[in-house]
């Protein structure tokens, strides 16, 4: 059987599995590529077929981690389905795609069997040009709605004859969005009923941008996407190209980098920690942890030169080594923080107030979840074990070279993530300390010396940012720029989900919430109806809104 | 509750604010390490305009061009993202990423780094080839490493085709027959 | 001495220490967070920038509004949205002759003194809601609802506790109550539960955390004070210090005997004002160390928390009342 219930967990044996979807997709069935030892898997089928096999793969508890299209000049438009069964069998991903003639690109959507894949098809129909057939919600997501040709004209907002009606502005300009976006909230009195989100006013257009840059340039580029989770995005844009490249990294580099991504981890869940606090109004706790991160930075600056762009890894190896010297002082201030933060997360327990804001808030519970299609620390805490360091291990986070467990709560709500996070900060601390002490046995190259060729292929890496998974797919024509990157960030995902976890709470539970998700995205419009009189909704269509705000002023 | 109130009237008497510049008007910067990634200092003797750092600048900052009798080398300082791969990269080592920081400038002529230096011409035809530096660096370089027993030889051909521009050298191996190419031809 | 010049003296007393309770709770607040905050001497080389002081803070603050443009927006009603925080700081500087400052004060001595000061508190916060209701502003309007159902459940707990105080001391003025201290003990010992909850009640009066629910920056802008700029901001803020005056002085006065603990006026003076500071401390710790309330769970938390204590503490007064313990 393909799916066998060994002890409680579920496994699936890959062979059956490749089997099976054979039998579904014949005649068009092709393996073109096996990389990393055969678990990344990239079939060829046609356009019609896709629909089957997603169906297929995720009943099997696949999860659908991106829809996305390359563009291969007269050969036509490659779309591709990105499948991850790393939860079940390591490293294992199963990527399907099918090249649509260029005059006419039309596959059938997916998003009507998940939510998975809701965002990415409308990204896909905006960049490429890809026609979805049925797609429930075919707007633009990140050009303006009403731009010339929409995709397909909404119906989903009319307006009703409404009494008397008080318009709320949570737009660009509000003391409490440090990062924003645009959520068109539909209220009634101080409960939500629906919200609908908007993003991509900050779209900087880096995907493209790298298609003009060679490989070893991209990685500073890609650095520069966020500025707290910044050494991650290198690092699967790394995994990547390493593994075009069938290039292995030394031992002590290995060590070097995740030390890296650990005191990143650290200090993005401690500003998210002040974050937190802020928004419920606790401004001392913010106080608190700015400080006490203010620690780990000094260590950052120690090892690479800056506290917030590392530009420490290449491809290959690192740029950087460490001496002793340089080890005893990160120690050294890596305890001093250990004893402030447990502190802090003490109080964060303990305390009273805090447990009331945050109890019962924002639930989402699993098999939402899975539909959702959330990541990272707000998965975890719904119960779900998946997190990229386990299930497709890279750099130094395998068995063989540190031991440490994954952190899970199954409270499902925005206490459980708090709690998750808290918890994550101690464990990183944990393998930094691991790190440290092998740095001190281990000595060695930090760089792969080798010649080696630029090959033609495509591959893709992932790694596991402070929010959640992050997906790179990078193609290469055998030039030093490569033909095509596509980037899928965490955030991506996590706030689309935000349209299960508001509904149902009031509005004061909306700024905790959308932070609880831990956004990192760009400054726009929030946009929220209030209607005076009890039991009286008005539902607007976004240019009669844009009107009448006008005319008010 | 407790814990939170004994945290904060253990720290009503301990400010963690420190004035600027990090460390107090005595030691300025003496909070800031060693390793700091701040501006680039370009060393006008040592640099010989061979373009290698214009060719790794990740974000463009650094580039070059060829003007009259004179190679002009610009770095925008306002474009660099001080990741260092310049001095990686220079053979001469005439890049070092200093401790400095304070760039803030409102005039943005002040952020321009202007290295200049002068070009040789082809000794047959008069186009430039490259600096005069550049030159004289790869023929001290081949001297000092080559095998001993072909030193002299390597220095009567570096003073035969040295000194001209590509075209020139090709046409003169035609003339000599010694071009590798004809062994195609053939 | 004469009336007036009794009431001119009291007010000056008054501004310079609402300048001063202001600037500490500021000050605590910003050094529990391991901050400076305003600080009480300057750095010697900022000195010739800042001058050599900046314990005035709250003061510069005021003055600075009143330098700038005062902006009314066209769809307010004017007429109340000017006037209402003049009223509002008036009375809160008539407020300020109930309360007696270590023995001097110009009305504490008469009856009924405690019933006039209660008024005038609560009329203080009805005109500024008055303000900000004539407003035009959404946000102003969701503060000014917020604002009200805390006024509402607030109010009753002091008001309470400040009736079992009258009930033990048998008197309804302020300069009664103090001296009947005089003689037994300060009611903070005698009636513990009424002092906690009139605690309580002084920060949801002052809009200090947990209850500053209607300054909420994260949701709402500024709440009821978002469309007032310049001038009118000021009156606003001066009014806000007059009341942090008045509330530690009623505190004062009903449960610590007024700091009146001989017949030399100096002396009681000097206590009445080493006893503020140290009232104001604790509210700052306070005011530090909680987040923020929802208005829903506010209201609730103070229904079954407050209410039930203070109305125990005013049976527990009946009791030693009518066992005639005092």
């Amino acid at each position: 059987m393909i799916i066998q219930a060994n002890g409680g967990n579920i496994m699936i044996n890959v062979k059956e599995v490749l089997g099976k979807l054979r039998d579904i997709l014949s005649p068009d069935f092709q393996v073109t590529r096996i990389d990393r030892n055969g678990r990344h898997i990239y079939i060829e089928t046609s356009s019609q077929k896709l629909l089957d096999a997603a169906k297929f793969l995720l009943d099997i508890d696949g999860r659908l981690i991106h829809v996305t299209a390359s563009d291969l000049g007269f050969r036509g438009i490659k779309l591709l389905h990105v499948y991850s069964f790393d939860h079940l069998v390591k490293n294992l991903h199963l990527i399907l795609y099918a090249i649509l003639p260029r005059d006419n690109p039309v596959a059938p959507s997916t998003a009507s069997l998940t939510y998975q894949s809701n965002w990415a098809e409308r990204e896909t129909m905006e960049l490429m040009g890809v026609k979805f057939e049925n797609h429930p919600d075919p707007r633009h997501i990140f050009l303006p709605f009403e731009w010339p040709e929409p995709v397909e004209s909404s119906k989903e907002w009319k307006t009703v004859k409404l009494e008397r009606n008080v318009i709320l502005p949570i737009g660009p300009y509000h003391p409490a969005l440090i990062e924003g976006g645009y959520f068109k909230i539909k209220v009634d009195g101080e409960d939500i009923l629906d919200v609908d989100i908007k993003v991509g006013f900050n779209h900087r257009g880096i995907m493209r941008l790298a298609e003009r840059r060679s490989f070893w340039k991209n990685v500073f580029l890609v650095s520069r996407v966020c500025g707290i989770c910044n050494i991650c995005h290198p690092l699967a844009y790394l995994n990547a190209v390493e593994n075009l490249f069938k290039i292995d990294v030394p031992d002590r580099a290995k060590y070097i980098r995740t030390l890296l991504a650990e005191l990143n981890r650290i200090h993005s869940h401690f500003l998210w920690l002040g974050v937190a606090g802020e928004l419920i109004g606790f401004k001392t706790l913010l106080m608190w942890t700015w400080k006490a991160r203010e620690l780990v930075q000094d260590c950052v600056e120690l090892i690479t030169g800056n506290r917030v762009h590392m530009d420490a890894v290449i491809i290959g190896g690192s740029r950087i080594d460490l001496t002793d010297e340089m080890i005893n002082k990160v120690r050294e201030k890596l305890l001093a923080f250990k004893s402030q933060a447990e502190r802090i997360i003490d109080i964060v327990y303990d305390s009273g107030l805090v447990r009331k804001r945050t109890e019962n808030i924002g639930v989402l519970k699993l098999p939402e979840a899975k539909n959702a299609g959330i990541v990272g620390p707000t998965a975890r805490a719904s119960g779900w074990k998946i997190d990229v360091r386990k299930d497709s291990p890279y750099d130094a986070y395998g068995d063989e070279y540190t031991s440490w467990d994954v952190v899970t709560d199954e409270g499902s709500d925005v206490l459980a993530r708090v709690i998750v996070r808290c918890k994550e900060t101690l464990v990183s601390i944990d393998i930094c300390m691991q790190c440290l002490d092998a740095l001190k046995r281990v000595h060695g190259p930090i760089i792969h010396k080798e010649r080696f060729e630029i090959p033609e292929g495509e591959a893709i890496g992932k790694s596991e940012a402070p929010r959640g998974e992050l997906l790179y797919y990078i193609v290469s024509n055998g030039t030093i720029n490569p033909h095509t990157v596509r980037i899928r960030t965490p955030s991506y995902r996590n706030i689309a989900a935000l349209k299960y976890m508001i509904p149902g709470y009031t509005l004061a539970d909306v700024p905790i919430i959308i932070g609880s998700v831990d956004p990192c995205f760009a400054c726009t419009d929030r946009v929220i109806i209030v209607d005076e009189k009890h039991g009286k909704k008005q539902v607007m269509s976004y240019d009669l809104f844009l009107k009448k705000y006008l005319k008010r002023r | 509750m407790l814990k939170a109130l004994k945290e904060a009237l253990s720290a009503l008497s301990k400010p963690v604010t420190i004035t600027y510049p990090a460390g107090g008007p005595e030691e300025k910067y003496s909070q800031v390490p060693k390793g700091l990634r701040g501006k680039p200092q370009f060393d006008d003797e040592k640099c010989i305009g061979c373009g290698a750092c214009t060719v790794q600048c990740s974000s463009g900052a650094d580039t070059y061009h060829d003007e009259g009798e004179l190679r002009i080398l610009e770095v925008k300082l306002s474009k660099c993202i001080f990741c260092g791969r310049c001095q990686e990269i220079c053979p001469e080592d005439a890049i070092k990423l200093t401790t400095d920081f304070e760039l803030a400038n409102n005039v943005k002529g002040q952020l321009i780094v202007r290295l200049e230096l002068p070009l040789f011409k082809c000794e047959n035809c008069g186009t430039p080839i490259t600096t005069e530096r550049q030159l004289n660096k790869i023929e001290e370089r081949i001297l000092t490493q080559i095998n001993a027993q072909i030193k002299d030889i390597a220095k009567e051909d570096l003073s035969k085709y040295l000194h001209l521009c590509k075209n020139c050298r090709r046409k003169l191996s035609y003339k000599l027959n010694i071009h590798t190419r004809k062994h195609y031809l053939y | 001495m004469s009336f007036i010049l009794k009431a001119l003296i009291i007010t000056l007393i008054g501004f310079i220490l609402g300048i001063i309770l202001t600037f500490e709770i500021r000050k605590v607040f910003a050094r529990a967070q391991y901050r400076l905050g305003p600080l009480t001497s300057v750095y010697p080389e900022l000195k010739a920038l800042l001058g050599s002081t900046r314990i005035l803070q709250p003061l510069y603050d005021v003055l600075k509004l009143f330098y700038k443009e005062t902006i009314i927006p066209q769809t307010t009603s004017k007429i109340l949205f000017i006037i209402s925080p003049v009223i509002s700081l008036l009375l809160s500087v008539f407020s300020l002759y109930f309360v007696s400052f270590g023995g001097f004060s110009v009305f504490a001595n008469r009856d009924h003194s405690l019933i006039w000061l209660i008024y005038v508190l609560i009329a203080i916060t009805i005109f500024w809601l008055i303000g900000s209701a004539s407003s035009s502003s959404p946000w102003a309007i969701i503060g000014t609802r917020r604002e009200a159902e805390l006024l509402f459940s607030i109010e009753f707990s002091l008001l309470i506790s400040a009736f079992s105080i009258a009930i033990i001391s048998n008197s309804l003025s302020i300069q009664e109550i103090v001296y009947a201290q005089r003689e037994f003990l300060p009611f903070i010992l005698v009636n513990p539960m009424a002092a906690i909850t009139f605690l309580l009640s002084i920060l949801g009066k002052l809009r200090l955390k947990p209850f500053d629910i209607s300054e909420a920056e994260v949701e709402i802008v500024s709440g009821p004070c978002t469309e007032y700029s310049g001038k009118l901001l000021g009156l606003i803020y001066l009014s806000k210090y007059f009341m942090t005056v008045t509330l530690v002085a009623f505190f004062i006065d009903l449960f610590l005997a007024g700091g009146q603990i001989s017949n030399f006026t100096l002396l009681n003076v000097i206590t009445f004002i080493i006893l503020t500071l140290i009232v104001t401390f604790i509210l700052s710790l306070i005011h530090a160390l909680m987040p923020r309330f929802k208005i829903d769970q506010a209201f609730k938390w103070v229904l079954t928390r407050m209410w039930p204590l203070s109305i125990i503490s005013l049976i527990f007064s009946l009791i030693i009342r009518s066992l005639g313990v005092v």
